[in-house]
């Protein structure tokens, strides 16, 4: 094509405008598709990141704590067979993950009553837990990593705080005696004060040797992906709980020992869909303008064409004139805005590319690129296509 | 010239024009349109989170050492220490970067006969609070335990007095009597009704000449009044149904007494060598591996109420023999006689009927006793009604213990207007078969301090707060109608944790009724809202200050996806500058194309000798008779586009989509293109006209 | 080399049909200059549009060295065979005046640098001076604009030129110059070149002198 460069050179004003229309499309398309990406990722990260719980409750869903939640339901959590028969096909551990659990059981120490009260963790207990109301003054070489251990120690009441070790004796199906050694004091303000915490290991130790069996008082845990939450009620957590029931209807469960569902499984994640949801919604919104947009790139395209083949009408009849057939005069037309596109598009794709740094969306820009360059042919055709009088008029 | 004329004849060309004006404008409105939709979800992402920093007390201990320096006890501060208080009070000033705002909540008692609190010590559920030993403790049983009974005596104890008291202190006789509940004046109408049942009164007199002034024996008929009744049986069953949790669906049905097995002497001796002292003599077996022990003192409470009645308000200051008390009156500390301390605060507590309950109740001897029948009536239908500045900011919704789950909490301009709506639990409105939308009037009192009888712990909680007991020497303060616009509901109803609430405990907005309230400064009553995202940089200041610990903040886990949230914010910018760039593009082509060359036509009328005026005319018409209706259709466009069609895309997406740009935004984008391409037309009329004027200076 | 046969053109739009010309029947030779003269409107650039290939007439035939131009390639005949000259707007506005003189020869495939040196060679034919070669038409006078026309023409080695008012917007002294190298053209290139003219100067040194007077060809001179 004759002259193809040379004219382009010359005419760097009408060049610049093609160009930076054809960025502009792009730009827009690759900035809608980096929205999309970025709401992605925001979900992604929401789901990975933003903790959801699920805690045993009673039915109603309106009470996790000073629950009687049976060893069955306790070695759903912790897979241990000591605490109750095993279930191999259903197992939660696979779905979630910081088990924080509870239990608790009468215990005589020097014949007077105490609660001993076992804890996975300082936050399994309400009252220990940031603002509950009760500190802990660790003894030295202790923090409150002990609960996560298995060791014999218990954190006593102010009124035991001066013993070196306590002897607990529990009578249950059989009387057991342990001692524990002391290795904390609680303070808290109103408190009862015949508690006794020790680790969730050794009170359960306690309790299977005294009654054969244990009882946690609240049961949870966190998901470990949750993007699963869904799968794991279908398949586990819909075998073994109830769900949440608002009017605290039993519902029937009939296997051998229980006619109804005894608990619910109360899954918090409220707060993960309505932010999912916010995200999802931007995320189509983006998305749909992005099509929007890859459509008005062949409106663009047409009125650029338009544009041009309108200022240029002079040129492309002389270029008829003088014996160039009509398809050669529009193909002249398209390799230059063509060249002019891609150099707007590989711009716009470049340094979008430099400051977000997301891989651009190629088959979007390709739909909106080819929507654009067939919206200026349309024009062209337009202009060129007309009769031989018509087309000439300008010049003659 | 016929401007319009001349469009006319150009059809193509006018509708190219058109199309490009429509273009431009409906890409700068959906620009701009995203933009706001997505400014919109980023309030809603915020709003969703609270970041709320509440007060952990941790400064109101201080420790007690040893000589070697071991921590061997604690004392406790009645309130923080200044220098704490002083720095809380400072950070919404001092670090302005937190956007730190005080919320502080009070606490006022209310009276609706729509509502029906819980008495939770009539709730037939199996309650295990606080895991401390078999006994309930029982937050929320005030004021619901107040009951009037027509009792008939059948054994009456022996008078005793207290022994642990000083010399100077005398809290009259105490009396046991039993007896059976003939029928019922007033009782909470959560418990079972005890009529038939066996009665356990514990009348405390001033002297047994009072008691026995009364004519009391067996067979004798009588009203009592007490403060603290006790379904027994009740106590009995929800005991056992806490170790026969699994098949428990009505502690009623499901737990039958009469099927009790009573020990044999052999049974009874192992008993006492299993758990001596505590008299086992009977046990209730609910499966073949289970059964639960009971005492001969457990066996009493089948069939058993219990209540204590007072008849001396001075019993209750161990003041009996007084000549003169002291009183607290509005703060102040007031001497009177006893003989004036009685007359203004006794209540009734036994009487011996000779004629029907009914019958003494309608004579003028009974006029006492009515008014504190009605006085029951109004303690039954009483909730503790917390006001609050932020409904979020009340440490159990921030901490996602409680949440809203039907209607909606308060916005922002109702706490300003004190708007007359309240937020209510969903258990609440399940007893009292209410729902959102409907209106309670709520008579508002305040405490009665000085009525020592009917103070109560209430006003000493910082949590799990009850309605007072209502003093007929105050009255009602205020009687409000609200509306319930939200219900909510807690995952630990019962909790007595340090910023437990009740579900009878109904929130109002600041300032929507005029009374006294109660707060503090710290539990449920204080807490304060800072910026989401700046809870560590709280925690470093704090512990800058050496305040580590001082607050516990609550954020619902904004700050683990807080970096996600603000990447997502950005990208809308970006998407409004390209739009922007496309829509500058298309202005400057219809530019090119149309005020420009329209030039021409000008020039050329001028070069002809036509008036200036005309040509400016002429350019004038040209652009805006393009430039107004390409306004207008890319408007509509506009309308169509960020409404419906997103929305019946959204639908066939999957997802709800509310693309809500205000009319009035796109109204003014509308103004604003209009605007500048009548601009750009006037900037070529202006060329024009400036040429005229020097070709008539030429002609000169 | 160019026969009319009974050649009629007729424009026709939504309104009302105007006949251009009617049954106009001529024979054109090469090497010689002819001049057709009428009044507006007569239909003499429709004629020239016709003989170029740009119309098809609505009755009869215009055969190109007995070729019928309705069933031909008229743009090839244009590329080899015809060159078209016109008052105004002949140049590319974007090329330079060899570059425009050049530019037949490149949509021949001709390479560029070849086909510039014969641009110049024709340049300096049509005596355009050296210093104006490489500008822009903007930066020339109509007489030089006319003259790199010329030297596109003689580039492209066309042998019918048609020249629609080739003088009209030049001074007299440019226009006889004009005239001078269509004389050129058409005796020493043996060139057919056909002048549509309103200047009976320009009609005086044709060969020959066509009349059209309503579609017809009324008088020949």
């Amino acid at each position: 094509m004759p002259y193809l460069i040379t004219r382009m050179r010359r005419r760097p004003m009408r060049c610049l405008l093609s160009i930076i229309c054809a960025a502009a499309v792009c730009g827009a398309i690759f900035g809608l598709f980096a929205g999309e990406r970025s709401m992605d990722k925001s979900i992604d990260a929401v789901y990975a990141e933003l903790p959801v719980k699920c805690a045993i409750t009673n039915l109603r869903g309106t009470r996790s704590e000073g629950l009687n939640i049976p060893g069955w339901a306790v070695n759903l959590f912790f897979q241990d067979e000591r605490y109750g028969p095993s279930h191999p096909e259903t197992i939660f551990l696979g779905y979630i993950k910081e088990v924080s659990a509870q239990t608790s059981i009468q215990a005589l120490i020097a014949q007077k009553p105490y609660t001993l009260v076992g804890l996975t963790d300082r936050g399994a207990a309400r009252e220990l837990a940031d603002g509950g109301g009760r500190i802990i003054v660790w003894r030295e070489g202790y923090d409150e990593s002990f609960f996560s251990g298995d060791e014999s120690g218990c954190v006593v009441p102010n009124g035991l705080s001066q013993l070196e070790s306590v002897t607990v004796e529990v009578a249950g199906v059989e009387t057991v005696t342990a001692e524990l050694r002391v290795i904390g004091t609680y303070f808290g303000t109103g408190d009862k004060a015949n508690t006794i915490y020790c680790t969730w290991e050794a009170v359960c130790d306690i309790e299977l040797n005294a009654n054969h069996g244990i009882t946690a008082s609240s049961l949870s845990a966190v998901f470990s992906d949750n993007r699963r939450i869904d799968e794991f009620w279908e398949k586990c957590g819909s075998k073994y709980f109830a769900f949440v029931d608002p009017e605290g209807v039993p519902q029937e469960w009939g296997v051998t020992m229980y006619r109804y569902y005894p608990f619910a499984l109360a899954i918090y994640d409220d707060t993960l869909k309505s932010t999912v949801a916010s995200l999802e919604q931007s995320k189509i919104t983006f998305m749909i303008f992005g099509d929007i947009m890859t459509a008005l790139a062949l409106v663009f395209g047409f009125l650029l064409g338009e544009l041009i083949t309108k200022a240029r009408e002079q040129e492309l009849a002389l270029q008829y004139i003088l014996g160039l057939t009509k398809s050669r005069v529009i193909a002249e037309v398209m390799a230059e805005q063509l060249t002019l596109s891609l150099l707007g598009f590989g711009l716009a794709i470049g340094l979008l590319f430099a400051a977000i740094g997301i891989s651009p969306p190629w088959l979007k820009i390709a739909i909106a690129a080819a929507a654009q360059i067939i919206g200026f042919l349309i024009a062209a055709l337009r202009a060129v296509g007309k009769k031989s009088p018509e087309l000439t008029k300008g010049v003659e | 010239m016929k401007s319009f004329h001349q469009l006319m004849r150009t059809p193509l060309r006018s509708l190219l024009g058109l199309l490009l004006i429509a273009a431009s404008c409906a890409m700068l409105c959906l620009g701009v349109g995203q933009y706001e939709a997505e400014v919109e979800a980023r309030d809603g992402l915020e709003g969703r989170f609270t970041t709320v920093a509440v007060p952990t007390n941790k400064y109101m201990i201080e420790y007690v050492y040893d000589a070697d320096g071991h921590v061997i006890g604690v004392s406790y501060y009645s309130s923080q220490p200044f220098e704490i208080d002083a720095f809380i009070r400072s950070i919404p000033e001092s670090y302005p970067q937190l956007e730190a705002k005080e919320a502080s909540h009070g606490l006022i008692s209310a009276s609706c006969p729509k509502l029906q609190p819980i008495n939770v010590a009539a709730l037939s559920e199996n309650l295990r609070l606080s895991g401390e030993g078999d006994t309930m403790t029982l937050p929320s049983d005030q004021p619901y335990t107040e009951a009037m009974l027509e009792v008939e005596i059948e054994k009456i104890g022996k008078p005793h007095r207290d022994e642990y008291l000083s010399e100077n202190e005398n809290s009259g006789v105490e009396i046991e009597l039993e007896g059976k509940v003939l029928s019922v004046i007033a009782l909470e109408s959560g418990y079972r009704d005890p009529t038939g049942s066996r009665v356990r009164l514990t009348a405390r007199f001033a002297n047994e000449e009072s008691f026995y002034a009364l004519g009391l024996e067996k067979g004798s008929r009588c009203l009592a009044f007490g403060m603290d009744y006790t379904d027994d049986e009740l106590e009995l069953r929800r005991r056992i149904a806490k170790s026969e949790f699994a098949d428990i669906a009505d502690i009623y049905d499901d737990i039958d007494l009469s099927d009790i097995h009573m020990f044999s002497a052999e049974e009874r001796r192992k008993a006492d060598r299993l758990n001596p002292g505590l008299n086992i003599v009977a046990e209730y077996r609910y499966s073949d591996m289970y059964a639960e022990s009971l005492s001969k003192a457990d066996l009493d409470m089948i069939g058993r109420v219990s209540l204590t009645v007072v008849n001396d308000p001075l019993i209750l200051r161990s003041a009996v023999d007084a000549d003169t008390v002291t009183e607290r009156i509005d703060g102040k500390r007031v001497e009177v006689t006893a003989e004036k301390y009685r007359a203004k605060y006794s209540m009734p507590a036994l009487v011996k009927l000779d004629g029907s309950a009914e019958e003494y109740l309608r004579s003028e001897a009974g006029v006492e006793w009515r008014k504190w029948q009605e006085i029951c009536d109004i303690d039954y239908h009483a909730v503790p009604v917390i006001a609050t500045p932020n409904i979020k900011a009340v440490a159990q919704f921030a901490a996602e213990e409680a949440e809203i789950t039907e209607g909606r909490g308060f916005e922002k301009e109702e706490y300003s207007q004190g708007a007359k709506i309240c937020v209510i639990s969903d258990t609440l409105a399940q007893r009292s078969s209410l729902n959102v939308g409907d209106k309670l009037k709520l008579s508002f009192y305040e405490l009665d301090e000085s009525f020592a009888a009917r103070t109560g712990s209430t006003y000493l909680r910082t949590a799990n707060v009850a309605a007072a007991y209502y003093s007929p020497l105050r009255g009602f303060a205020a009687e409000e109608e609200f509306e319930i616009v939200g219900l909510y509901r807690q995952k630990n109803e019962w909790s007595d944790g340090t910023y437990a609430i009740s579900p009878n405990t109904v929130f109002i907005p600041e300032g929507s009724v005029a009374c006294e309230e109660y707060t503090s400064n710290s539990g449920i009553f204080s807490s304060m809202t800072i910026k989401n995202g700046s809870a560590d940089e709280l925690e470093g200041i704090l512990r800058e200050k050496g305040y580590e610990g001082l607050f516990v903040v609550y954020d619902q886990g904004y700050s683990t996806v807080k970096a996600e949230l603000e990447s997502f914010f950005g990208v809308s910018r970006s998407t409004l500058l390209g739009c922007a760039a496309i829509w500058l593009v298309l202005t400057a082509a219809f530019t090119i194309l149309f005020p420009l060359n329209k030039r021409v036509d000008a020039e050329r009328m001028l070069s002809l000798g036509a008036p200036g005026r005309d040509a400016v005319r002429h350019i004038l018409l040209s652009g805006l008779g393009i430039t107004v209706p390409g306004t207008v259709i890319g408007t509509a466009m506009a309308f169509f586009l960020s409404g419906g069609l997103i929305e019946r895309l959204g639908v066939a997406a999957g997802v709800g989509i509310r693309l809500s740009v205000p009319p009035r935004t796109i109204v003014l984008i509308a103004v604003c293109q209009l605007a500048a391409l009548a601009l750009l037309i006037l900037l070529a009329a202006w060329t024009v006209s400036k040429k005229a004027r020097n070709i008539r200076r030429k002609k000169r | 080399m160019i026969v009319l046969e009974n050649v009629s053109y007729t424009y026709s739009d939504k309104s009302r049909k105007t006949d251009a010309l009617r049954g106009v029947s001529y024979t054109f030779e090469e090497g010689r200059l002819y001049a057709i003269m009428g009044v507006s409107g007569s239909g003499k650039s429709t004629l020239l549009s016709l003989i170029a290939g740009l119309r098809t007439p609505t009755v009869g035939r215009v055969l190109i060295d007995g070729e019928d131009t309705a069933e031909i390639d008229a743009c090839r005949l244009r590329r080899d065979k015809i060159s078209v000259i016109y008052q105004e707007l002949n140049l590319f506005p974007l090329l330079t005046a060899e570059e425009n003189a050049a530019y037949p020869l490149t949509i021949k495939r001709t390479p560029r640098k070849e086909a510039e040196k014969r641009a110049r060679a024709c340049l300096e034919r049509v005596e355009l001076k050296p210093e104006l070669f490489g500008a822009l038409p903007k930066k020339l006078s109509g007489g030089e604009q006319q003259r790199v026309a010329i030297a596109r023409t003689l580039a492209a080695g066309s042998k019918i030129v048609l020249a629609d008012e080739p003088t009209g917007s030049l001074d007299k002294k440019n226009g006889d110059n004009i005239v001078e190298i269509l004389q050129r053209l058409a005796h020493e290139e043996k060139a057919c070149v056909i002048v549509v003219t309103h200047d009976p100067s320009v009609a005086q040194r044709a060969d020959e002198t066509l009349t059209i007077v309503d579609g017809t060809i009324e008088e020949k001179q």
